[in-house]
């Protein structure tokens, strides 16, 4: 086969495509296909209401708590798990079942929240960057070398010291810390879309830049994106827990899974009370792997070149 | 005494030496001294000695070291030591000693026959010296500092030192117990600012001690070979190993698994490793009192009420029976030797009820505490949570932040908090704490971070120092421990119990101690080295 | 190409300059500074000691001009030495940069390798179970906190099964030997390439089945070539571009070290200095490191974007 045929097949499946895509927009509204597409996928449904259950137990807490997470009994150390504790207590004799649901809140706002500002500020400087190009680009990755210099834990140390700890902040030092790589990918992107010829044309009927980038180039980066979501969402809910650790982040008593976690660094705790850190463990693999299952049933929804 | 149980030893009947190898047997330190002239067993023992809080990893200079002493006296040595159970104080370098009778003149008469490690003698020269370099400003000796009050050093022959003081001092000697003796001859050329941080602490450190440098990979370990010329004679093993273990749950795991010998252990680990057959374990008073220290600058914490109502709220009892499984002793005062406590004392036992009124009494504003701490390892965490809930439910809003000591210094010394829960290093010396509770009129070179000022405590401080007998200092500090459990500027909580693991086979003594160290450890005679 | 390298070098000279500046004035508004971190926190040590040691330390001179002694002694190529330690700062970063790469080396390598391997049989065999179970492993390799699971890997490895040595560069007191260094290095780099592995093959993934439904790919299945050379040839080759970012920000991993697992496993490496000197405001050695992690970023980004030109033609630098 010779080059002209790659092309002319390469137009015919288009067509085909396009064929198919019209077919489909005639008989049902874009959003209900996207539903539909969606709700095909079964490990995305599953995801979703993994994902819903835990946020709603976090967004219920008091109702599905059965103690009051903070409630101390020294008496009642280090129960294992019964009828009456789930996940048995902790070393003060707190509730550790009541103290998981209730850590979600601060978790999955961390997790959540961050991944969202680092994304949001990411792609933005990674789309202007990738899409112009030429010294905006140089200046604006300059940007990103700076900021994957600075030390997290230096950060960390002095937020603490200037503004005082809080959860608003830990999702802003999280968020701001983690946007180098998401604009990093999303920029790699943009530099191999802009000169396919779908961008070319578009720029030849005069298409100004923010629509070109909004409705061309963007859904093309979706993809790396989710990866990115579903991976820092794991990474910011870790890093919540150091940062707490540092002074900074939530404060003690409040539960966070990743402090909940920390206990596993005593070795006999590591050993001996497996249920003082596992159900915070459980919990953020649960919460991730659904975040990116769900993510992988957007981009099957959304994706129009999707076989389905 | 060595010498005359030695000749001895050649003309007494098999059944009085029997005797006295029983005796030996049960006075550990007496035995040491015989048994260091057998044959050695050779072996090499492996420990993580700068593990926990006696540990100073990677620190080599022994003048400006907090802690870490468990490992520095194994190469260096110093003029006295504490013996084992930390009630008196005997002799190393220097054989026996004299105070005046106005107690302004202290005479050291030094061992004969003492080497460096590199085959020169130790000499009374070494002693002015050493003194002298730990206390020059540039050396930024805490331990240095101790030293301020001798205002002349003469050596009128190489084993005879003389000090005269500006006032009788009765802590000099535990300030001896600090200061570990460095060769002149090897430093005499170096600036004290140098020195400071200079290479010579950790490429080729010369001391006195049994055990002599070997090498040091920078981040992994320090190993040690035996001093052949030790005048206690030659250590029984051949090398000792000092490894780095950044992280403590890691020395737990080697020391279980064989691969270390010793190293330090929390309360937890050594509760969780009670029954498990390959671990001996030895246990102590940290001789560290754990304390909530008041910012005497905020109004709020001016009337004693409401400081009293923080004591009362606490259940420092149920803490020690469950979050320490009984393993740390409350305490009155700031004291913990029995002989400077006098009986009678508020012991505060909870009473929320009592605390509700007192802080009624006191007008207390409602207003949020912080409690600032720089413990980071799990049961202090555990002890401020319970804390928290304790004086929450008498009424007062607490939070705690545990943050790393450069930040905890930082705010102190700032008064840049409202509340500390830390450890002061006491020791057996009372006048440690005087640090702490002298005003500054007193005593320039205090601490005092919680600005207390109060005559009946530097008078008794000042008393207790001056004193020339054993009970005037008992009085002394009697009547200051008094003061503090009546005024509560600290709440004395409790000194808790520490632990050491051994895995392996032999002889091996260790106790805990304030900086890890200071007392006799007979590190000749041990013999512990992995089980095969 | 030429013209576009020399600019970017030209412009990082600027950029190292704010670097170290912004670093700098960081570290000056992190609370302490070498002597309160120096201090035992109940030691007290006379005022006049304090101030002989502030002088010793350079701190008592205004923040700018001790920025500037820093910037002139730096340029010359003098580091300075270690606040707490006075070390000279190459040889601190001297003994430790050989462990560090060549733990990080290891663990990126395998992570790397397997992570591509994985991710693209992951995505020819979309949603297959394999697929999921990838999918699972991966997303616990990433939620589960470093430090734990090395914690875990020590007790269980090393405690438990006595496979591999708690932790350290090699047997203290042995002579080097490399079986001796291949077993203290498998246990951390294992731990550290899981990390990798999990990350790259996600990235691998979602790259990959981004490429095989597009036209080409089809078309050289229907120009009849064999499925691996499609994969291989036209599949991977475009799926690089993320994978190459990510590689790319991976990079200076590779000095940074991993803080963790350095300590847990008392690996004598850059991660663990840095975190040394951070817990004693070492500012000396922190803007020394800062300074090295810097260029290394910098390098490793330019390479990034070289390497997308290789890739993707179409991307070119004017």
């Amino acid at each position: 086969m010779s080059d002209g045929d790659a092309v002319v097949a390469a137009n015919d499946s288009a067509l085909a495509r396009a064929g198919r895509v019209a077919e489909r927009v005639k008989t049902e509204s874009p959003w209900r296909k996207t539903i539909r597409l969606f709700l095909r996928h079964r490990l995305a449904v599953t995801g979703l209401v993994v994902f819903l259950i835990i946020g709603g137990m976090a967004l219920f807490a008091p109702i599905v708590a059965t103690h009051n997470p903070n409630t101390i009994s020294l008496t009642d150390r280090n129960l294992p798990p019964s009828s009456e504790h789930f996940f048995g207590t902790d070393r003060t004799g707190r509730d550790t079942f009541s103290r998981t649901v209730y850590a979600g809140r601060v978790s999955l706002a961390v997790g959540l929240a961050a991944v969202t500002i680092s994304i949001t500020l990411g792609t933005l400087l990674g789309a202007v960057a990738g899409y112009f190009g030429g010294w905006i680009d140089t200046i604006l990755m300059r940007l990103t070398d700076v900021m994957m210099t600075f030390p997290p834990v230096i950060i960390i140390l002095t937020v603490a010291a200037i503004a005082g700890p809080g959860v608003g902040k830990t999702i802003l030092v999280i968020g701001l810390l983690n946007w180098p790589i998401p604009s990093r990918l999303v920029r790699a992107k943009f530099m191999s879309l802009r000169e396919q010829e779908f961008i070319h044309a578009a720029q030849a009927l005069g298409v100004d830049s923010s629509r070109t980038i909004r409705k061309h180039l963007l859904p093309n980066a979706i993809d790396v994106l989710i990866v990115y979501a579903s991976l820092g969402v794991a990474s910011a809910i870790l890093l919540e827990a150091g940062i707490s650790f540092l002074g900074a982040g939530v404060q003690p008593p409040t539960p966070s899974w990743g402090n909940m976690l920390n206990v596993a660094r005593n070795v006999s705790v590591l050993e001996n009370d497996p249920w003082l850190w596992m159900p915070a463990g459980v919990a953020v693999v649960l919460t991730v792997l659904a975040v990116n299952f769900i993510g992988d049933g957007l981009r099957d929804a959304f994706d129009p070149r999707a076989r389905r | 005494m060595q010498d005359a149980s030695r000749a001895s030893q050649r003309r007494t009947p098999r059944f009085v030496l029997i005797a006295m190898l029983v005796m030996a047997m049960l006075v550990a330190p007496i035995a040491t001294m015989t048994r260091a002239q057998d044959a050695p067993t050779g072996g090499t023992l492996t420990g993580a000695f700068d593990q926990g809080p006696g540990g100073c990893p990677e620190c080599f200079n022994p003048f400006t070291a907090g802690a870490g002493f468990t490992w520095f006296e194994q190469y260096y040595s110093k003029l006295m030591l504490y013996d084992i159970d930390f009630t008196g104080i005997q002799p190393e370098l220097a054989e026996s000693w004299e105070v005046s009778e106005d107690g302004l003149t202290v005479t050291l008469h030094l061992r004969e026959g003492v080497l460096w490690h590199d085959g020169e003698p130790f000499t009374s020269a070494d002693v002015k010296f050493t003194i002298e370099l730990a206390n020059h400003p540039d050396s930024a000796s805490y331990i240095g500092a101790k030293f301020n009050g001798v205002t002349a050093i003469d050596t009128p022959d190489d084993l005879t030192v003389v000090l005269t003081l500006a006032a009788p001092n009765a802590p000099l000697f535990d300030a001896f117990t600090f200061l570990v003796m460095v060769p002149q001859h090897a430093l005499a050329d170096i600036a004290p600012a140098d020195l400071l941080q200079g290479e010579w602490w950790r490429t080729n450190p010369i001391g006195t001690g049994p055990f002599k440098w070997s090498k040091y990979e920078p981040g992994q370990y320090v190993e040690l070979v035996a001093n052949e010329d030790y005048w206690r004679g030659r250590p029984q093993l051949d090398r000792l190993i000092n490894r780095y273990f950044p992280e403590a749950g890691s020395a737990v795991i080697a020391l279980r698994n064989g691969e270390i010998q010793f190293t330090y252990l929390t309360a937890d680990e050594a509760l969780a490793l009670g029954d498990d057959a390959t671990i001996r374990q030895y246990a102590g008073p940290s001789m560290v009192p754990n304390y909530f220290a008041f910012n005497l600058n905020q109004e709020r914490f001016q009337n004693v009420a409401i400081r009293q109502a923080f004591a009362y709220a606490i259940d420092k009892n149920t803490i020690i029976e469950q979050l320490f499984q009984g393993t740390a002793e409350p305490l009155m005062c700031l004291f913990s030797l029995p002989q400077y406590v006098p009986d009678g004392l508020n012991a505060y036992d909870y009473n929320v009820e009592q605390a509700k009124a007192l802080l009624e009494e006191g007008g207390w504003d409602g207003s949020e505490v912080e409690i600032l701490t720089y413990y980071q390892d799990q049961l202090s965490t555990d002890i401020l949570t319970a804390v928290q809930q304790f004086l929450s439910d008498a009424g007062i809003t607490v939070t705690f932040t545990a943050i790393d000591v450069t930040t905890y210094n930082d705010r102190a010394q700032a008064r840049d908090y409202d509340i500390v829960y830390a450890g002061a290093a006491n020791g057996p010396d009372p006048d440690v704490l005087s640090t702490h509770f002298e005003s500054p009129a007193q005593n320039p070179n205090v601490i005092n971070r919680s600005d207390i000022a109060n005559a009946d405590i530097d008078a008794g401080f000042l008393a207790g120092r001056t004193a020339t007998t054993a009970e005037e200092r008992e009085a002394a500090y009697q009547q200051v421990c008094s003061v503090m459990n009546a005024e509560l500027y600290w709440i004395p909580m409790w000194i808790s119990t520490r632990f050491g693991g051994v895995n392996g086979e032999g002889e091996f003594f260790w106790t805990p101690a304030p900086g890890g160290g200071r007392y006799y450890q007979a590190s000749e005679t041990w013999t512990l080295k992995a089980a095969e | 190409m030429g013209r576009y390298i020399q600019r970017r070098l030209l412009i990082s000279i600027p950029i190292l300059f704010m670097v170290t500046v912004l670093i700098f004035t960081l570290l000056q508004l992190t609370p302490g500074d070498p002597l309160t971190a120096f201090l035992p926190p109940d030691n007290p040590l006379p005022q006049e000691q304090q101030d002989a040691m502030r002088r010793q330390l350079g701190l008592d001179r205004s923040p700018p001009v001790r920025y500037f002694f820093w910037l002139r002694e730096t340029v010359q190529g003098n580091l300075g030495y270690r606040q707490r330690t006075g070390e000279p700062i190459t040889e601190a970063i001297g003994n430790r940069i050989g462990p560090t790469m060549l733990l990080m080396g290891t663990a990126m390598t395998f992570g790397i390798l397997i992570g591509v391997t994985l991710g693209v049989i992951s995505a020819i065999k979309q949603y297959s179970f394999l697929d999921n179970i990838l999918t699972v492993f991966a997303f616990l390799g990433v939620s589960f906190p470093v430090y734990l699971a090395g914690l875990l890997a020590l007790y269980l490895f090393s405690l438990r099964f006595r496979w591999f040595p708690a932790g350290g560069l090699s047997t203290p007191g042995e002579p080097f030997s490399f079986t001796d260094r291949l077993d203290h290095l498998i246990l951390p780099a294992a731990i550290i390439s899981i990390n990798y592995v999990a990350s790259t093959m996600r990235y691998t993934r979602s790259a990959m089945l981004e490429v095989m439904t597009t036209d080409y790919v089809r078309t050289a299945r229907a120009k009849g070539l064999r499925e691996n050379a499609v994969i291989v040839g036209h599949g991977l080759r475009n799926a690089l571009l993320p994978v190459v970012t990510i590689i790319g920000a991976y990079v200076p991993n590779l000095l940074g070290g991993a803080v963790f697992i350095e300590s847990i496993f008392s690996w004598p490496g850059l991660g663990r200095l840095y975190l040394e000197g951070i817990d004693g405001r070492d500012y000396n050695l922190i803007m020394a490191m800062t300074l090295i992690l810097a260029i290394v970023i910098m390098i490793a980004n330019l390479l990034t974007d070289l390497a997308y030109g290789l890739i993707d033609p179409r991307i070119r630098y004017e």
